[in-house]
């Protein structure tokens, strides 16, 4: 039996589709909302329902052999992992981004506080590419809030549609990384489970059609 | 987060030592004698693969030393400064290593490493094969099934990389996104180099060429260059020996396997086993570290994660909880002859220290889940059953 770790929250749906067209899978795992485990006789698979975060640390122990999780996390955790498809789907960037109309002025501000949900990126960013030292605040979400309260002067974080920044007085001052799901694999797993392959091939025609 | 302290209660200590000797016993078969380097290393000079992440203090003349956190580098110094009559110079070892950042799954502070070292004057994959013999011997020995060997050879990327005119620091990048198999890694960082698709491909094309002995002949396609193909006719030549001694199902290939392209010079491998999602061994040819001591010697070895192995036998239930097969107990006044008797047991028995009377040994017995006892009184010793409770 192979394990898959799915990543609750905005991926979910986009990536259980993958699955049934792919037709992995019978049964309808995003109905299914309070299980933890499910699993699916048609493929012989069983799915992890999982925080997005905790994805790649599932699959780094080997509980999972594989799992489904946006580049963003993986960027933020650097797991030793393989990431063996870039699925396609959830896409969206990791920006900087502040009220709108101060861009300028905040760039050019000497000592800048970023708040986060991703403080390694940030810290990556600022201090490998811009050569910047910044203090960063780690927040769990609503990250939104934190310019507009006087928390931080701007925010690192994923942006789909750019709504969610429009409709709280934000915008994008740098586009930083394009993210979209990747299908991640156990070292060991790719190398002793000969299914794998199969559902990767079987992922990846899915993927190109 | 890891332990901060790295205990051996009697089980895991038990297992260690049956680790210990099984491991030298096998290398020890093939010639390889046994070293005790030191603990420490000097910082500044040292020549581990992960230096930096290695636990130092401050000397009392000022210099910087270190704990080392792998055996090779040390190994390596020692053969390049004594040397020796005759080549190879087989050396083995078994201790403890230190590392300051658990950085992944499986990861210590402290840490047990069985490994070998074969230092030699001339190229040769005979030598590779008695390694990558034990390496498989070494699992097999230790009670495990179903794992894998995982064997890549690093000059087939980097013939290709010379190939294509890629400079080494974009190799460096290069290798770390080939070897986690990253392949919109690969693209965006060669489509921001200006490197042309067809390029691009090739190095795509390399993240899928593991498997079986099918991706040797595979792997050819890629290979413009003589650095990548007698790299391929090496891996064939050691699949192939290798499966003749019965070990094919044990190996698997994987040219994508690529990492520290300035210490590897050849074959590298990695063993997996199930349910354990990282390495238990890692290994690899290394012809360039001796010249940095000062001799130039030809150089491949391996190492085994003791502790991921202890953890997989506990995990797996390989590993027998009851240490005591049986024990002896002995009537008041007869202490002197249950030490004699004591003393002409082979096997390991729980010699009760304080005199006690026949029942109560059984009791005892009980409680300590042995099948058998020994009493000693005025009739002598007497061999006691004990029924036991599952």
């Amino acid at each position: 039996m192979i394990t898959i770790a799915l990543p609750k929250g905005r991926l979910i749906e986009e990536a259980t589709e993958l699955f049934k067209r792919s037709s992995l899978i019978s049964i309808d795992i995003s109905q299914e909302t309070r299980k933890l485990v499910l699993e699916d006789q048609l493929g012989n698979l069983r799915f992890l329902m999982v925080k997005p975060f905790d994805v790649p640390t599932y699959v780094e122990y080997g509980i999972a052999d594989m799992g489904i999780v946006g580049k963003d996390v993986l960027l933020e955790v650097n797991k030793k992992v393989y990431e063996l498809l870039d699925l396609k789907i959830g896409k969206c960037f990791i920006a900087l981004a502040g009220p709108k109309g101060m861009r300028e002025e905040l760039l050019k501000k000497p000592e800048k506080i970023i708040a986060t949900k991703f403080p390694n990126i940030t810290k990556e960013y600022f201090e490998n590419v811009l050569g910047e030292d910044v203090q960063i605040i780690k927040l769990n979400g609503s990250v939104e809030l934190a310019p507009i309260l006087g928390l931080s002067d701007m925010i690192v974080d994923i942006v789909e549609s750019g709504r969610t920044l429009r409709e709280n007085g934000l915008e994008v001052y740098e586009k930083l990384y394009d993210i979209s799901a990747r299908l991640i694999i156990n070292r060991a797993s790719l190398k002793l489970k000969s299914e794998i392959e199969g559902i990767v091939n079987c992922l990846e025609r899915m993927i190109l059609q | 987060m890891s332990r901060k302290f790295v205990d051996y209660y009697p089980l895991t200590s038990r297992l260690l030592e049956e680790i210990r000797r099984k491991t030298l016993f096998l290398f020890k078969k093939f010639g390889y004698q046994l070293i005790e380097p030191s603990t420490f290393e000097d910082y500044e000079k040292s020549k581990s693969l992960n230096g930096q992440n290695s636990i130092k203090f401050m000397d009392s003349d000022g210099t910087i030393i270190a704990l080392r956190n792998e055996f090779t580098p040390k190994v390596a110094e020692i053969v390049a400064k004594n040397g020796g009559e005759v080549y190879p110079i087989k050396y083995c070892y078994f201790g403890r290593a230190f590392q300051f950042i658990q950085q992944e799954a499986g990861d210590l502070r402290e840490f047990y490493q069985a490994g070998v070292e074969n230092f030699h004057t001339s190229d040769s994959y005979y030598i590779d094969l008695e390694v990558l013999v034990l390496a498989i011997e070494s699992l097999l020995q230790l009670g495990v099934n179903n794992f894998t060997i995982d064997i890549g050879e690093v000059n087939f990327f980097k013939g290709i990389t010379a190939d294509y005119g890629i400079d080494d620091a974009s190799a460096e990048i290069l290798c770390k996104l080939v070897d986690k198999k990253d392949y919109i890694g690969i693209e965006n960082f060669l489509i921001k180099k200006g490197i042309s698709d067809k390029v691009i491909d090739v190095f795509r094309n390399l993240t899928r060429l593991y498997g079986k002995k099918d991706k040797i002949n595979e792997a050819y396609k890629f290979a413009k260059n003589e650095i990548s193909k007698s790299a391929i006719e090496r891996l064939k030549e050691i699949f192939n020996k290798l499966s003749k001694l019965g070990y094919e199902k044990y190996i698997s290939i994987d040219f994508g396997m690529v990492k520290h392209l300035n210490y590897y010079t050849g074959i590298i491998f990695s063993g997996y086993l199930p349910k354990l999602g990282y390495p238990v061994l890692n290994g690899g040819r290394y012809d360039n570290l001796c010249e940095t001591f000062g001799k130039r010697l030809y150089a491949i070895g391996f190492a085994l994660g003791v502790d991921r192995i202890l953890n997989w036998m506990i995990k797996s239930g390989e590993a027998e909880a009851n240490f005591y097969k049986a024990a002896l107990f002995y009537k008041e006044g007869f202490f002197e002859i249950a030490i004699k008797e004591l003393l002409k047991f082979e096997k390991e028995v729980y010699f009760y220290s304080n005199p006690i009377d026949v029942q109560q040994a059984l009791t005892l017995s009980k409680e300590l889940k042995i099948s058998e006892f020994y009493y000693i009184d005025e009739e002598g010793i007497k061999r006691y059953n004990v029924e036991v409770q599952k």
